[in-house]
């Protein structure tokens, strides 16, 4: 862990050292580009929508305001980046159509075939949760965020998180079970 | 960045000369250089409790003076949360801070109990951003460069400027000469209290907008009124032809064809536009 | 009653953060309670099952997309602190959407730094991984838009006010400067940027986002300049839903008498 931590090193690009924003590239852009692959199933999209957050960082360096984590403001840009791209492509591919390169890829060397069914259902099962949903759940799990975070970050109660993650669990099992065919290992 | 701290270095040798005493008045004074002289610089002030003079001369540093009005007292002062990790430079009775980066130097009083005037001598061209709350005006005079000023009670009074110029002030009134502008920058004038009273060039080629909610505009400027670019959008025009000035509205016009914008808004004072004689 | 209140721990549970009494609760209760224990149960297994969804790499023109677009950014923001002389461009594709008029001119520094991010930008959006002048001459509406956010951005407030300006000779504004427009009115430092953006946003307000931003803005506005202007504006726009926002400022300690007189009879106004 370098010592430098992600706010100061916003401080600075906010104060005109651009060049450390590539360290804040380093440290976030594998979880960042994960969390988009969750939420939109896509790889390249997902690419873009990095690219797009700190192309955005840049740009609204100034507006940047040192009072909450870095990772914060940096999940509050995915989002409205992630938002302004489904205004975008409205409608034009269904999420759940979108994993076609992952149902076909030959299973790794440490992932045995059942373990890639699981993997393509839990994808689409992701994909077929309302976005808010999703977006809590993918944050919460995989993104590191603790509630009191996402909280801050959807600008809601604490509670409202914790009952949102519930909720989204319960309907994502739902869902899963459906898609499995009912029958659950 | 090590170039910087060489420049920082360089010049705290400078303080060691600085303090003097003029009788009852208690003068902190600093001569700073710019890490790059040889390009504009940039110097920000900032006090709440006195006055910022600013003046141009032919030179290449900084003289800053910080004069305490009244009784002399010690105080410890800490470095302001933006300067951390930088050294901090002079630190006086006055409460008086210079630190300098990469061109722009950061002038700051940080007392707000005692009265504190700031003079200030730049190079002639460099550019400022000056903020100040209270007890005392704001003067610049023969600068050459983008002028930023904020100011909540108090007068701003600017001669022989050149360049550009932003200037706010809550209370107070705002007048400014200019002696050259640059034809590329918009500027704006505006306050709460107080008239707006600005000399241009004759030559000057500007779009010009302005407002004053209880007083009057005055001009000597060949002003042509143009409609407000919502009425051009809209292309509402009158039947008469001409286009409607409708109050609470800025007021649009040109001068010499139109240029940058300049924008001068007051609610309470009158707004004077002249032309150098 | 009980399991209601066992049941809100089980977010908590999920991620392990619960002191052991709660667990110990949670524990005990699911013991003799069948339905809170199949709820958590299948909780926990999907939330378990997630784990194999793989944490992926992005591929390597990931990094060098983004470091090209750092080096441009800075480039540009270098060259803009030097300032250098406007070049008038004489033909080529660019005077097709470059402004014509010497107040909207741009230093061509800053113009390359453009074209260098939109570029990307739009191979990002495309998705193709050619670049080419034509594919950008249709995108001058475009390019204005980033030229115009770019300028709003800049530290030196003419440059923010030229940035304003340039915006409200748009006619049709995206999102972007739309917002942009509205963050300058709410956070811009300085009080002649802000009231520039009161007036560029006027045109807009047609836009439901601007009307909203207005409205909201109002009382956040600590310059008496600004909130004048901005009940001006809506009394220009015959904005209703703003009454509300009047009434409540006329109640608030923290304004200006002149200001709460102007927004009285701004109340007048909208409601006659
Ligand atoms: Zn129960």
């Amino acid at each position: 862990m370098n010592s430098t931590t992600d706010n100061q090193l916003m401080e600075e690009v906010k104060e005109g050292k651009v060049e450390r924003l590539a360290i804040l590239f380093e440290r976030h852009q594998v979880p960042l580009y994960n969390f988009f692959l969750r939420l939109t199933g896509n790889r390249g999209t997902s690419e873009d929508l990095v690219q797009d957050v700190f192309f955005r960082i840049l740009k609204y360096r100034s507006t940047y305001r040192g009072e909450s984590k870095f990772t914060i403001w940096m999940y509050q840009i995915a989002r409205n980046a992630h938002i302004d791209h489904l205004r975008k492509r409205k409608e034009e591919i269904p999420l759940e159509e979108q994993w076609d390169e992952a149902s076909s890829r030959e299973p790794g060397p440490s992932e045995s075939v059942e373990q890639l069914q699981d993997i393509v259902l839990l994808r689409q099962a992701l994909a077929k949760l309302p976005l808010k949903k999703r977006e809590v759940l993918v944050l919460s799990r995989f993104q590191n965020l603790k509630y009191k975070e996402i909280a801050e970050l959807f600008d809601c109660h604490i509670g409202t998180v914790k009952a949102h993650v519930h909720r989204a669990t319960k309907e994502l099992g739902k869902i899963y079970f459906k898609l499995s065919g009912g029958m659950v290992s | 960045m090590r170039k910087t701290q060489l420049y920082l270095t360089v010049f705290t040798l400078f303080l060691f000369a600085g303090t003097l005493c003029y009788g009852q008045e208690k003068v902190d004074r600093v001569t700073v250089p710019f890490s790059n002289p040889s390009k504009p610089g940039l110097v920000k002030a900032h006090t709440y409790n006195g006055g910022i003079t600013v003046k141009g001369y032919n030179g290449k540093e900084v003289i800053i003076e910080a004069r305490l009005r009244g009784e002399i007292l010690t105080e410890k002062k800490k470095i302001s949360e933006k300067a951390k990790g930088m050294r901090l430079i002079q630190t006086r009775t006055t409460g008086l801070s210079v630190v300098e980066e990469d061109n722009v130097m950061s002038i700051s009083v940080e007392s707000s109990k005692k009265t504190v005037d700031l003079t200030i001598q730049v190079p002639f061209s460099t550019s400022l951003k000056l903020h100040g709350y209270k007890n005392g005006d704001i003067t610049v005079d023969k600068v050459n460069g983008e002028i930023e000023v904020d100011r909540y009670k108090g007068e701003l009074k600017f001669t022989d400027v050149s360049g550009a110029v932003v200037a706010h002030a809550y209370s107070g009134n705002i007048t400014v000469t200019f002696v050259k502008v640059d034809p590329e920058k918009p500027m704006s004038f505006s306050n709460w209290k107080g008239d707006i009273d600005v000399t241009f060039p004759a030559n000057i080629k500007a779009n010009m907008k302005m407002k004053s909610d209880r007083g009057e505009i005055y001009s000597d400027f060949d002003l042509k009124i143009m409609p407000t670019p919502q009425e051009a959008l809209k292309g509402s025009r009158k039947k008469d032809g001409k286009y409607r000035i409708s109050i609470g509205q800025f007021i649009y016009g040109t001068i010499s064809g139109g240029g940058p914008e300049y924008q001068f808004k007051t609610y309470s004072g009158d707004i004077l536009i002249r032309k150098a004689k | 009653m009980k399991c209601k209140h066992i049941k809100v721990k089980f977010p908590d549970f999920l991620i392990g953060e619960l002191e052991d009494i709660s667990k110990k609760e949670i524990q005990e209760h699911v013991s003799t309670c069948f339905s809170c224990r199949e709820e958590l149960e299948s909780l926990s297994e999907i939330w378990t099952k997630l784990g194999v969804l793989p944490q992926e790499q992005p591929s390597d023109s990931l990094r060098s997309r983004f470091y090209g677009m750092l080096d441009a950014y800075k480039q540009g923001l270098e060259q803009e602190k030097v300032k250098p002389r406007v070049h008038k461009l004489q033909g080529g594709w660019l005077t097709h959407w470059w402004p014509r008029q010497p107040a909207f001119q741009v230093t061509f520094s800053l113009a390359l730094l453009l074209v260098g991010l939109t570029a990307g930008y739009l191979l990002n959006l495309n998705g193709k991984k050619v670049y080419e002048v034509a594919s950008l001459r249709q995108e001058v509406q475009g390019m204005r838009q980033t030229l115009a956010i770019s300028l709003l951005e800049q530290s030196s407030p003419t440059e923010r006010l030229r940035g304003v300006g340039l915006s409200y000779r748009m006619e049709k504004p995206n999102k972007k400067i739309i917002q942009s427009l509205l963050d300058i009115l709410d956070n811009d430092s300085n009080v002649n940027v802000r009231l520039a953006a009161v007036d560029a946003l006027y045109l807009f307000h047609d836009n439901p986002t601007v009307k909203e931003g207005l409205i909201q803005s109002l009382s956040r506005q600590t310059s008496p300049l600004v909130q004048v202007s901005l009940i001006d504006l809506m009394v220009n726009m015959h904005e209703r839903r703003a009454i509300e926002s009047l009434k409540q400022l006329i109640q608030d300690e923290k304004f200006n008498p002149d200001v709460k007189n102007h927004a009285e009879q701004g109340i007048q106004q909208l409601t006659y």
